[in-house]
Parts: C-alpha cells; structure tokens; sequence
C-alpha cells in the first residue's frame, strides 16, 4: 500500500478505532484514550494531534453514552459529582507538577496499578451487592443526603448499594485525578476500579459513573484544545466514532452479567498497564 | 408521556444524532461548511456536562439536599475555572 493510500484509509481506520475503544470505554468504564491515543501514536501521529483526538473520542463516547445511563439508572451524579471534585483538584495539582516532575516514575507505578486492580477484579467471585426481589426500585434509587442508590440486573431485580470507605476513595480518587493532570488523560482506568474494588460500588454503576466523569475532564480538556486551535477537522472520525461506540457500549452494558463487565474491565486494565508501563 | 428529566434525556438523544450528521459535515467539508459545523461540534461536546450537572443540581435543590448543591456547585465552579485558566495559560 503506498503512503496516498495509507492517508487515505487513516481516517477511517480512526473511525474503527474511536467506535471499538468508546464501546468499550461504556462497557468497562475507561475514558478510552489512554488505548486510543497510544494506536494513533504508532500509526504515526503525533502526540499534538492524537492527544485532541483522544479526548474528542472520551467525550463523544460520554455524550452518547450518559443519557441511556442514567435512564437506565447504572450511572450516580451523585457519586460523580463527589468523586469529580476530588478528581479536579487533583488534576490542578498535576497539571501544575507536570511541569517540574518528570512523569515517567509515576506512569510505571500507575501502570502496575492497572495490573493488580486488573488481577483483584479478575480474581474475585461472587458477588458483593445481591439483588433484593420485589423492591421497588423508585424508594431505594437517588436517596438525598447519602451516597446510596440502585440499578436494574440483566434479569430486572433491583440491586442496592450503598458506597463504603468514601474516605479512601476521596483520598485516591485525588491520586487519578493527578495522574490525569500530569499525563493529559482522563483517569477513568484508575476511577472504576477505586469505585468497585475500594468503595464497593456495583462495577456496572462503577464504570457507567465514571464515563460521566471522563465525560467532564474531557469537555475541560477539549474547551483548552479548542482554545489552542488544535481542533481540526481530522477529529471529526473520533467523534462519529465516539458516539457511535458510546451508544452501542451503553445498550450492551445493562445486558452484560455483572460478573462479564467485571471480567472485560480485568482484560482492559491489564492491556492498559502493559501500554503505560511500556509506552511510559 | 416521559417526565420531565425524561424528556431532556430524549433531547440529548435526538442531538447525539444531529451531531454525527454534523461530524459527518466536518469530515466531509461539504459546501465549505466544515469549519464552522467543528465549531458548533466543540460548543456541543465542551458544555453537555454542564447541562448534566445543571440538571442534577436542580433536581438537589428541589430534594433540599444542601450537601450535593453545594458539591454540585463547587464541581461546576472547578470545572469552569479550570478550562479558562488552561485557556489562559496555553491558549
């Protein structure tokens, strides 16, 4: 194939990559640029360009993907909005520490972060949040004052939860939120896992809340891209991508047994340590 | 008929629609329209969560649920201060 060829086919060979990472990111509850923008790195992109493509993609990916969320109830504003917070303080003080600290330490020690939250939701069985027959879910969901809530399983018994250690992950959640700052993601691989794994919060409401979340770091980020000029029409594949991708992952992550979508996050933490412990 | 916050969410469906036709228009610059349809795109794509929390804020505020407005609030003030600095500092 001669390089016309190869530019030509770049943009849809962005379209499959934005739509196959966006669904996943609905899924598993990556923001999706932390796989997506390593690709478009090795297809010789550069990181000033694939870096608003990314991010055009996570938020593309959120929009689509937010709304069927929260009708079908897996995503928590509340939780967002807590987590978010501390989120965004954090990414303030690793945009500031980004310029005199040297990322690459910290990306290996997230990356092998990645892995062992990778093999602690790999390896767990059962399942912490059991559903309760014949409760009314419109008395237990969006209960004011508390981090409380509940979703629908595949089988349409309603599962509530409540989050435990909020503290602890206040606490971490501030760390993703710096390593987002300092590398320019969104932290949604290190988010779900603090939510479901720390927090003990159903890994589908986990990964659903996070999307919202990388869905706001991603907005910010792309309102500075925009600011930069960086946006051009070459993002355009990742937005189409984006929320295609979004839309699809949204309608199958309520079909998914929570046990799949635990799996299938394992699958994507462990690809994404390889990639940031290698890539770093 | 959807209740209320339903119907939004009925809007933001019918506008992720409208923006991969819009996308579309980027791709393709059709009739030279591309520039300004990415514009719209970014308009649409930087201020949704806005929208979201808006909504959820109200929803609070109605709840009387002081503790979430005034999380929601801080949420949307850091989130605000943080793209017009980052604006202002690389822009």
């Amino acid at each position: 194939m001669d390089a016309l060829a190869v530019s030509q086919a770049a943009p849809w060979i962005l379209l499959g990559l934005a739509t196959f990472t966006a669904m996943l990111g609905a899924i598993g509850g990556i923001g999706g640029a932390v796989l997506l923008v390593p690709a478009l790195l090795v297809m010789g992109w550069s990181p000033l360009e694939a870096a608003p493509a990314g991010m055009a993609m996570v938020a593309a990916g959120a929009f689509a993907a937010v709304p069927a969320q929260a009708r079908n109830r897996t995503s928590n504003l509340r939780l967002a909005a807590v987590l978010e917070t501390s989120a965004s303080i954090g990414a303030a003080a690793g945009a500031v520490l980004s310029v005199t600290i040297a990322p690459t330490a910290l990306m290996r020690l997230l990356g092998v972060a990645a892995m062992v939250a990778a093999l602690a939701g790999g390896t767990r069985t059962g399942q912490r949040n059991l559903p309760v027959e014949g409760a009314d879910i419109n008395l237990l969901r969006e209960q004011p004052g508390l981090l409380a809530s509940a979703y629908i399983d595949p089988q349409g018994r309603v599962v509530p939860y409540r989050a435990t250690r909020v503290p602890a992950g206040l606490g971490l959640t501030w760390v993703a939120g710096v390593v987002a700052g300092m590398t320019g993601t969104s932290g949604g691989y290190l988010k779900t896992p603090i939510m479901s794994e720390v927090m003990h919060i159903p890994v589908k409401v986990a990964a659903a809340t996070t999307v919202f979340m990388a869905g706001i770091t991603a907005s910010v980020a792309l309102a500075v891209y925009a600011g930069q000029g960086r946006l051009t029409s070459a993002v355009a594949p990742a937005i189409i991508g984006g929320l295609v991708g979004g839309r699809l992952g949204a309608l199958l992550q309520p079909r998914l047994p929570a046990g799949t979508v635990r799996q299938l996050l394992s699958v994507l933490l462990m690809i994404i340590g390889i990639v940031v412990v290698v890539t770093a | 008929m959807p209740s209320p916050p339903l119907r939004h969410i009925r809007i933001a469906d019918v506008l992720a629609l409208v923006l991969i036709v819009a996308a579309t228009v980027v791709w393709s610059d059709a009739q030279g329209w591309g520039a300004a349809t990415l514009t719209g795109v970014t308009v649409v794509l930087v201020t949704w969560p806005a929208l979201f929390i808006g909504m959820a804020l109200a929803r609070w505020w109605r709840q009387r649920d002081w503790r979430y407005v005034g999380i929601g609030t801080t949420l949307f003030v850091i989130a605000t201060a943080s793209a017009a600095i980052g604006i202002l500092l690389t822009g």
